[in-house]
């Protein structure tokens, strides 16, 4: 007999999610209620970390190729989404998510930060542009 | 307040919870750390700060991560004035090789032609190199020459207090690693030494040292070591370190002696080759460690990769024929030293007057030839494979201070010989005297 919990976002949308997949966050573990609200998140967002939940209840094995290639799939959105998720993944302490949503954000970093920069010692200097691209990415 | 945020369209990074700004952080290449320290206050504060650095290392090096920083090759010269024994020139530069431009540019980090007393190397790690004395003492330095920072090692008594007084060393090897439990740096020691006068029987000691503190201990040594290890045949990856090493006793051939710097002890690695010791060489190689077999008898060289760390599992790579490369000079491979560069591997003959750039990328497989420029004098000529690290000397001690004199230099007593032009890393070398 599995429990549902519902998850509501910062606009009053309630999200159903079975207990497996609602597990998978720390939050909810060590919440005494089943009724959660998360503030500050927004429905469209979460509903992607319930996505992303279901997905992960699903499947035991994270090994697998299929489920690796969704992630991929997953955390390959505009930054602006990504950030957005990781500030609801990171309240609802799913350390998976959290560490592929990382992970990309710093894919991203590296990909702007690797090409266009001569690393010269002892001390070193940031080109303009670059400095103009991580701006881009909101530093 | 709460309304502009409402409205703002675009959420920043920099608006994410300091953690979960480290997370990312910590995942990043040295290059890309480096760009972004500069970039503004709060995050330099962030990334130079020792708990940064600590938790950036202990994600780099265990997983013997290159991720995009590429290996920086450093030539060190070390040639003999022409009929003097103890004149030398030494000097360091740094090595660049401009693959759109075909071209290589060697810049002078420091020359010397003094008499250098820390002349020997004895290991590198990542970017620090530590050199001991040529006479061995048992003393040795540890220095970041991209940064001029010099940390001299506390010495040990242990061999005194075992031995006596009335000891002579053999041979005195050392390596470094990283113990990512208790985040810490270790340097371990393997001396060879024999007891005065009767110099009948040598006995093989090791040590280790926690960088940060000033004693070594005495730990167990592997039963298959019998004598130092040169370290030209020792790479350190994922934060341990590995030898190849012969064994001339019952079990005839070439080990791989490696030490876990967690549990402090000693063990083999399966060597799959069969090749003698001068044939074989062990690097890093991206992200694995590698053996180069350069071969003796036929016209090849093959690179095995460890595939998995955990279970040693090593796999033939590469085979590359000496006639695929295309190359106009007829490069003695069994003859030459080798090691990681970005993108593949370098070698570099004999005489040191000729490097081999070799491209291991499947889409641009590929080998060039660069003469470096014949030697003036009979000498060696090495080169040294850095990687980047976030790893400052500072905190495990007190640098070794630039001498206050500015006229005198400090090595004037040692008689006679100039020193070479001093760049800004001229305390450095002066350290190197003592």
């Amino acid at each position: 007999m599995s429990r549902v919990f519902k998850l509501k976002s910062s606009d009053n949308e309630t999200f159903e999610v079975e207990e497996a997949a609602a597990l998978l966050s720390e939050t909810i573990k060590s919440s005494s209620s089943t009724e959660i609200t998360v503030p500050n998140v927004k429905a469209e967002i979460l509903g992607k970390v319930v996505e992303w939940c279901n997905k992960h209840a699903e499947s035991e094995d994270t090994k697998d190729q299929l489920i690796k290639e969704w992630d991929a799939e997953f955390v390959s959105v505009d930054q602006h989404v990504l950030f957005k998720l990781i500030t609801a993944a990171d309240y609802l302490q799913i350390k998976e998510l959290v560490d592929q949503l990382t992970q990309r954000v710093g894919d991203m970093i590296k990909a702007k930060t690797l090409k266009t920069v001569e690393m010269t010692y002892p001390t070193f200097n940031v080109e303009r542009e670059v400095q103009e691209e991580l701006k881009s990415l909101g530093f | 307040m709460k309304t502009r945020n409402k409205n703002k369209a675009k959420t920043r990074l920099m608006d994410l919870p300091i953690e979960i700004l480290i997370e990312i952080l910590k995942r990043l290449p040295i290059k890309s750390v480096c760009c972004i320290r500069c970039v503004s206050k709060t995050l330099s504060n962030i990334v130079y700060s020792p708990f940064f650095v600590d938790l950036h290392t202990r994600f780099l090096i265990p997983t013997n991560s290159l991720a995009g920083a590429a290996p920086q090759l450093v030539l060190r010269h070390v040639e003999s004035y022409p009929g003097s024994t103890t004149r030398k020139l030494t000097a360091l530069e740094s090595l660049n090789y401009d693959e759109s431009e075909g071209k290589l540019t060697l810049s002078e980090i420091f020359s010397t032609s003094q008499r250098e007393f820390y002349s020997d190397v004895a290991f590198v790690f990542y970017d620090l190199i530590c050199f001991k004395k040529a006479y061995m003492d048992g003393n040795c330095i540890l220095s970041n020459p991209l940064c001029g920072e010099v940390l001299r090692v506390p010495t040990s008594n242990i061999l005194y207090t075992k031995f006596g007084k009335d000891i002579t060393f053999f041979d005195d090897s050392y390596g470094m690693g990283f113990d990512d439990i208790t985040s810490t740096y270790k340097i371990v020691r393997i001396s060879r030494i024999y007891e005065r006068p009767s110099y009948s029987k040598s006995y093989v000691v090791a040590q280790l040292l926690v960088l940060g503190t000033s004693s070594w201990r005495e730990i167990p040594v592997h039963p298959v070591i019998y004598c130092a290890i040169p370290w030209d045949k020792s790479v350190c990856a994922y934060g341990d370190m590995h030898w190849l090493f012969v064994d001339e006793g019952e079990a005839k051939g070439v080990h791989i002696v490696s030490f876990d710097f967690k549990k402090e002890k000693f063990y083999l690695t399966p060597n799959p080759v069969t090749s003698r010791m001068p044939y074989l060489h062990l690097i890093t190689l991206g992200e694995s460690i590698a053996i180069v077999d350069t071969y003796f008898s036929s016209m090849k060289v093959e690179i095995w990769v460890m595939k998995n760390y955990n279970k040693k599992e090593w796999k033939r790579e590469y085979i590359i024929n000496h006639h695929m490369l295309g190359l106009d000079v007829d490069f003695r491979f069994h003859r030459a030293n080798c090691g990681e560069m970005e993108y593949g591997m370098y070698f570099i003959d004999e005489k040191g007057e000729n490097l081999l750039f070799l491209d291991l990328r499947p889409s641009s497989m590929k080998c060039v030839a660069c003469p470096i420029g014949r030697k003036k004098w009979n000498g060696r000529r090495r080169i040294l494979s850095l990687k980047r690290s976030l790893i400052s000397l500072k905190k495990f001690g007190d640098l070794v201070e630039e001498p206050e004199s500015g006229g005198q230099s400090a090595g004037a007593d040692l008689g006679g010989g100039e020193i070479g032009q001093l760049p800004n890393l001229d305390f450095f070398f002066l350290v190197m005297l003592y």
